[in-house]
């Protein structure tokens, strides 16, 4: 026992973590539910980086077509029941239905990475919003923080996309159809964005090529782009703190940033307890709410009616229902670019709540835009489509089959 | 075992330690880290026979899978992450209560 | 003042060879990615993207070709993987207003976002209908045209739904029973 003690002793002296551990810590951040969030997300993130390596190892991505018996679906999976005897799967299906269904504990590691994903997700708006309304980018160095964040939101939809094609289920490969096919409406503004991807992915249709591509980006590059910003945030925060507490009487403030405790062990109990409770919690929803593994589709079958999109772009679908297209083609970009320039253009007053009710309110129509999309999108069914006022008439040499005259046949 | 039957067993443990920790942690910090260990380590060893069930269970697995012993294997490993769950949940509340207990200190000296 | 300027110098020279490092590591890698691929970038004004799939009937190879008697039955999908790309195409048989058959081709994906589509119509193909935000394509089967659609003899128009243009076709040939497909609109 003597020895470890020393060994601890000897690390903390040798690598300089004393002045880290003991950094002060103010303890209204540690209370106030408002600065938890952020938090949520990033143990998220490691948990999901932990399982993911598991899942990298027992996973094989692939667009190859076998036939799988109807009997080994389990009737959770499949919108209606299967009339065939066999149904087609790719490669990629096969691997997760192994993980999934085959191997001893990869049903939780699988339910653990897909919940742990969702609460990231849900993590990130959360923290998002509760910034928003605090006006945490008001203070020095808060818009640069702000900034980091927005990109790490934007990083964090995009893996989750990423990580939801990827087991390629039926809902899966749609949603990898149309990330290959969605910008291209780019190309009917002379940006050639469709050959960029063709250019890039070698086709716009999956292949082995693409998959892998996918695969590498979910597994590799968009983690180690997170992995990199998150580090520079929370050097951010380290040195400058975390935001100021919402009130208006400066004297106040001043006391709450003044309370102070130091990182360890008060801060560090805290997170240890974060982290267990958040595994806690998410094994919970692991064991309660499991997630169907979607059924498998494979090129040229028939997509069943009644497919829906995932909750985190349910509202994006509902607006893309109905709105014309060359609008709502756009509305992620500038949901993005507006949440980036948001401390560029609310800077005058303080940033207690009843000096900026006006940022507030914007907060809300933003939170609003998602909220009221999401809740459509899953109670009811938009009944009629919308006509575009932008259809597009084509010269007959990409729509009629035929080069010249068509010929009949007999 | 039957898996509901492990579930009842594990919630009948797991909940009444809870409880207990969280009592505990209002008045004596000692008491609360005896309970809490002694159902982590209850909890624990029930999973560790959850987990023998299942590493034996799908030592049957072939292909194409028998649907019987796929939705069997699911019901077990809900029930291992429920037992990982309750012990993961012990633990967090401890070190949170730990964190309350020595916050309260300094704010009395 | 000379030592700023000579700070100044060092950044220039150290930013210039950041950059040229950058560059030097950079041709290669995405070169490697983008290769032979690069000849695609020509996307068109009205959406489409011209993929030679054969030269003529006569050196086209057999995997690609679909033969008529088995279009008799009804649509055919078929995923033709031309050079790096995976094309979907469904072939089919439309019957115009005057009785004749024409054999046809088509990429089945949807205009609209990208989803696959289902075919509809049974023996004969008769249009399209999308899964995902409810696009319906109906086949122009007038020899002289559809004015009111706005669609020329055999382009499968939007009927219905947001999809913002008509769907692209492969151009095919027929050539001793079986139908080939000469170019792809990806």
């Amino acid at each position: 026992m003597r020895w470890l003690v020393r060994l601890w002793e000897l690390i903390l002296e040798r690598f300089h973590l004393k002045e880290f551990l003991e950094h002060p810590v103010p303890r209204y951040s540690n209370i106030n539910p408002l600065y938890w969030f952020g938090d949520v997300a990033a143990v998220s993130f490691f948990l999901l980086a932990l399982t993911g390596f598991f899942l990298a190892l027992l996973y094989t991505p692939g667009m190859a077509v076998k036939e799988v018996p109807t009997s080994a679906l389990m009737p959770w999976d499949v919108l209606h029941p299967k009339k065939t005897e066999t149904v087609q799967a790719t490669q990629s299906y096969l691997s997760v239905y192994t993980i999934t269904y085959l191997t001893p504990f990869g049903f939780i590691l699988r339910q653990f990475h897909l919940w742990a994903a969702y609460m990231m997700i849900m993590a990130a708006f959360v923290h998002f919003f509760a910034k928003f309304v605090l006006g945490s980018y008001k203070r020095k160095g808060g818009g640069a923080l702000w900034f980091l964040g927005v990109l790490l939101g934007f990083l964090t939809v995009n893996q989750a996309v990423l990580g939801y094609i990827l087991p390629l289920h039926l809902d899966g490969i749609l949603a990898l159809l149309i990330g290959l096919n969605l910008f291209r409406y780019f190309d009917y503004i002379g940006i050639p964005v469709g050959g960029l991807i063709i250019a890039l992915l070698g086709s716009n249709y999956p292949t082995d090529a693409v998959i892998k591509m996918i695969y590498v980006a979910h597994i590799l590059v968009v983690p180690a782009i997170i992995l990199i910003l998150l580090g520079l945030k929370i050097q951010g925060i380290l040195y400058g703190g975390v935001s100021p507490p919402p009130v208006r009487d400066q004297e106040l403030a001043k006391k709450m940033v003044d309370d102070k405790e130091p990182f360890y062990p008060h801060r560090f109990a805290l997170m240890t307890g974060q982290v267990f409770l958040q595994i806690s919690l998410l094994l919970l929803l692991v064991a309660f709410f499991p997630q169907p593994l979607l059924e498998p589709w494979a090129p040229g079958e028939i997509v069943p009616a009644g497919v829906r999109p995932p909750w985190p772009v349910m509202w994006y679908y509902t607006y893309v229902k109905m709105i014309d297209p060359f609008i709502s083609v756009g509305i992620p970009i500038i949901m993005v670019l507006f949440a980036l320039v948001v401390p560029l253009l609310d800077r005058r007053g303080g940033s207690s709540i009843s000096e900026r009710w006006l940022w507030i309110l914007i907060a809300i129509i933003y939170m609003a835009i998602i909220g009221y999309g999401s809740v459509l999108g899953f109670i009811i069914e938009i009944p009629k489509q919308i006509t575009p006022f932008t259809r597009i008439a084509v010269p007959p040499d990409s729509a009629v089959p035929y080069i010249g005259t068509p010929s009949p046949i007999g | 075992m039957d898996p509901i039957a492990l579930a009842w067993i594990t919630a009948g443990i797991a909940v009444p330690a809870a409880v207990l920790v969280y009592v505990f942690i209002g008045t004596d910090m000692k008491w609360a880290v005896a309970t809490g260990l002694t159902s982590v380590l209850l909890l624990l060893t029930l999973f560790a026979y959850t987990a023998n069930i299942i590493t034996a269970l799908y030592t049957a697995v072939s292909w194409p899978p028998d649907p019987q012993i796929v939705q069997q294997g699911v019901m077990y490993q809900r029930v291992a992450a429920g037992q990982l769950a309750a012990a993961s949940f012990i633990v967090g509340i401890l070190a949170v209560g730990y964190y309350m207990e020595i916050s309260k200190k300094r704010g009395h000296e | 003042m000379i030592d700023e300027n000579r700070r100044n110098t060092i950044k220039i020279f150290l930013g210039a060879t950041a950059a040229l490092g950058a560059g030097m590591l950079a041709t290669p890698l995405v070169g490697s990615l983008v290769a032979e691929r690069a000849g695609y970038i020509q996307p068109q004004r009205t959406g489409a993207i011209p993929i030679e799939v054969c030269k003529s009937p006569d050196n086209c190879p057999e995997e690609y070709a679909v033969p008529l008697e088995e279009l008799k039955n009804g649509p055919v999908f078929k995923l033709l993987k031309v050079n790096t790309m995976a094309i979907p195409a469904v072939f089919g048989i439309v019957r115009a207003t005057d009785g004749k058959e024409y054999p046809v081709a088509y990429v089945s994906i949807c205009t609209h976002f990208g989803c696959p589509l289902n075919v509809s119509g049974g023996k004969y193909l008769t249009g399209f209908h999308c899964p995902c935000h409810g696009s319906s394509f109906i086949v122009c089967n007038n020899p002289d045209g559809c004015p009111d659609k706005k669609a020329a003899f055999l382009e499968m128009y939007v009927s219905s739904g947001p999809a913002v243009r008509s769907l692209r076709a492969v151009k095919v040939e027929v050539k001793n029973g079986k139908v080939y497909p000469l170019v792809a609109y990806v």
